[in-house]
């Protein structure tokens, strides 16, 4: 792994192929040993997504994986990169043409566009069914509706690689009543979310759970029920500055829930790796959070190797919390 | 001279490659053409590639172009339709609402350059494929050129040697008492010399014309070839730069969010969207040249090759008939314009040579 390149306009650092290859494995297990629910963004799929990077797949077409040296997470223009690829996969496949014609070409014409042509139809070949992961994409289902009150409940999702660097799902409990201000439902009891509403919470992604919370609950027609916000990431690779007492070695991966919901019965924050908040703005929240009968709960769990598991968990101890520590 | 006359008229004249007749060289040159047909077939696809992607290019860059003037009014504080743009949302009252929503316009918008970029280094390596595959042609054209030219050789040279001795035979018959032995024997090696500069003068023009036909061809197909290496050169010269600008755009896009001050993300905002416009302002004006170029160079050589398939059935035609009205008028011309050919191409090379050239010849 090189140092973070300077100049950029985020700090990354690059893997190179056999560097990707080791990486992609141990994203792969870390999603799955993390055990993921729906309240954070599907890990599995990720990993899926991902696998086209592998340079067995690409065959060489590309060069290594840009990280994120903020979160050890691959940048925004390297899921792009496989998005892109495997919309484009089934067209592409068609325009290449016939395989056997391809394969002959590439094995006359050794090292030349031939040889790329037939590496690409066998890249393409092979990520044409492979899944998209959404990069910021939202969904609004209807929970429930009450026509006599002009009111429904939606359960809105929000899934985005954030600017921050780490993939977010944001789950809303909200009930809306009279205006159009989430969504409209309409004959069939199905929701056309607003376009507004999407932009709305799209810049809301890299700020906590309970300031959602508080944003839309002053709202005119809307009663806010629950603000989830799961996070996958920071993942913390080698050269990655760490939190103080962390182990320095080896692959951390972390996977923060961040609560605000008016069926969360205590506020508790169970999150090692969150910031303090000042005094003042702590404050304004509690007196919110009383007016508005909601309760905050931040947690993070881990996935780490078997070796490191007792390290982490003095980690967590030692920032005073408790924590699910997976071992791979 | 007995000696001579016999080694000429027992000679095996070789000639390489497969026989040649006025059938399969109609073959030949009908298969040759269908191959190009289907070379010209698809380049005209590269063409249609093409104006897909300048549409397509053209709409995005148009509005990027539109966010972007938006976005530099109301950086200088004039009156944008910047916040219009959000309108629909009541909430929006504050920069940061607008410049998080820029954010996402920003990426759908990048992540739409970014597949039209793929698609268009895709077809860079396709048209340098092509462009394989044409010189192939070009190499394969060549070696049939050099067998139908030695051909060509070897039938003057044998043709040569026939006429002197038909010369030759001639004069004694001249001479030679009419109805005698040696007269009939006379007349009988002269029949024989007539047969085979028929069957070989027949051959020395079929060869001459596979030689010219094959040769327009590979004009033809290096034409194609030029085109698409022009083609394929300038798109991945601008796919590159391309690249290098997105590649900028990207990080851009991914920091703006975290950044804090609200000047400096509109800042970031703007250059972002200049850099992926200037991207796309690169690709677009590419595009419109090569639209240009296939105008100016495809439709004039699917123009020549139809002028092509005329010119190759009216010489078709000419060996037909040649074929039929064999004369020593026609074995003059054969010769003379085989020996021309050959005189040509060695003005070219401006070398010292020797060949036989035939009293006739040297005359005129």
């Amino acid at each position: 792994m090189t140092d973070p390149l300077s100049g950029a306009a985020i700090p990354t650092m690059r893997l190179d192929d056999a560097q990707t290859d080791v990486y992609l494995a141990a994203f792969e297990s870390t999603m799955r040993a993390a055990r993921l629910n729906t309240q954070y963004p599907d890990g599995r799929l990720l990993a899926r997504m991902g696998s086209v990077w592998s340079s067995k797949v690409h065959g060489g077409l590309y060069s290594g994986l840009e990280l994120d040296a903020r979160t050890g997470l691959p940048t925004y223009k390297e899921w792009t990169r496989a998005q892109t690829d495997i919309t484009i996969a089934g067209n592409q496949l068609q325009t290449l043409g016939d395989p056997a014609v391809l394969q002959r070409k590439a094995q006359t014409h050794p090292d030349s566009a031939h040889t790329r042509n037939w590496t690409r139809y066998n890249y393409y070949n092979a990520i044409k069914e492979a899944p998209i992961a959404p990069l910021g994409e939202m969904s609004v289902a209807v929970r429930r509706v009450d026509r006599s009150r002009r009111s429904a409940t939606f359960n809105v999702v929000l899934d985005k690689l954030d600017a921050s660097g780490v993939f977010v799902r944001y789950s809303i409990d909200v009930e809306q009543t009279g205006d159009e201000a989430i969504a409209t439902v309409d004959k069939r009891d199905l929701a056309n979310n607003s376009e507004g509403f999407r932009a709305l919470i799209y810049q809301f992604t890299s700020l906590d759970a309970e300031f959602t919370f508080v944003k839309l609950a002053s709202m005119a027609g809307l009663k806010v029920e629950r603000v989830i916000k799961g996070t996958i990431g920071p993942f913390f690779v080698e050269d990655m500055v760490r939190p103080d007492k962390m182990p320095s070695q080896g692959l951390v991966a972390s996977f923060g829930l961040d609560m605000a919901a008016i069926d969360v019965e205590t506020t508790k924050l169970n999150d090692p790796l969150a910031t303090a908040m000042n005094a003042e703005t702590r404050a304004t929240y509690d007196r919110l959070g009383s007016r508005l009968g909601y309760n905050v709960f931040k947690d993070r769990k881990f996935v780490c190797s078997r070796g490191q598991v007792d390290a982490m968990k003095a980690f967590c101890e030692a920032r005073g919390t408790r924590n699910v520590i997976y071992g791979v | 001279m007995a000696q001579f006359k016999h080694e000429i008229l027992e000679k095996t004249v070789t000639y390489s490659g497969e026989g040649i007749s006025v059938r399969s060289l109609e073959e030949m040159i009908g298969g040759e053409r269908q191959r190009q047909n289907e070379q010209v077939d698809e380049l005209t696809g590269l063409r249609a590639r093409n104006a897909d992607l300048q549409a397509a290019l053209v709409e995005e860059m148009n509005r990027l172009r539109e966010l972007s003037d938006e976005l530099q009014k109301s950086r200088t504080g004039q009156k944008s339709s910047l916040a219009s743009m959000f309108s629909w949302l009541p909430w929006v009252k504050s920069t940061a609402t607008t410049r998080r929503s820029i954010e996402d316009l920003l990426r759908r918008q990048f992540e739409l350059s970014s597949m039209r970029l793929r698609e268009a280094a895709d077809f860079a390596d396709r048209l340098e494929g092509a462009k394989i595959d044409l010189y192939d042609e070009i190499d394969r054209l060549n070696q049939r050129i050099i067998q139908s030219a030695q051909n060509e050789e070897t039938a003057a040279a044998h043709v040569l040697q026939l006429r002197d001795l038909k010369f030759e035979l001639e004069a004694k018959l001249a001479v030679v008492e009419p109805s005698t032995s040696e007269e009939r024997q006379l007349t009988a090696e002269l029949d024989r010399v007539r047969r085979q500069l028929a069957e070989h003068t027949t051959k020395l023009k079929l060869y001459s014309t596979a030689e010219d036909r094959l040769a327009g061809l590979k004009k033809n197909t290096r034409q194609l070839a030029e085109t698409i290496a022009h083609l394929q050169s300038d798109i991945t010269r601008y796919v590159t730069a391309s690249s290098e600008k997105l590649d900028l755009v990207a990080g851009q896009i991914q920091a703006i969010g975290a950044a804090a001050d609200a000047a400096n993300v509109v800042l970031e905002l703007k250059q972002s969207l200049d850099a992926m416009t200037e991207s796309l302002n690169l690709t677009t004006r590419f595009v419109a040249e090569t639209q240009a170029y296939f105008r100016q160079n495809v439709d004039t050589m699917m123009d020549d090759l139809e002028l092509y398939d005329a010119e190759t059935e009216k010489a078709l035609s000419r060996n037909l008939v040649f074929n039929e009205s064999l004369d020593d008028l026609d074995v003059e011309n054969a010769l003379t314009s085989a020996l021309a050919s050959q005189i040509d191409a060695l003005e070219e090379f401006d070398e010292e040579v020797t060949f036989p050239v035939p009293e006739e010849v040297k005359s005129k």
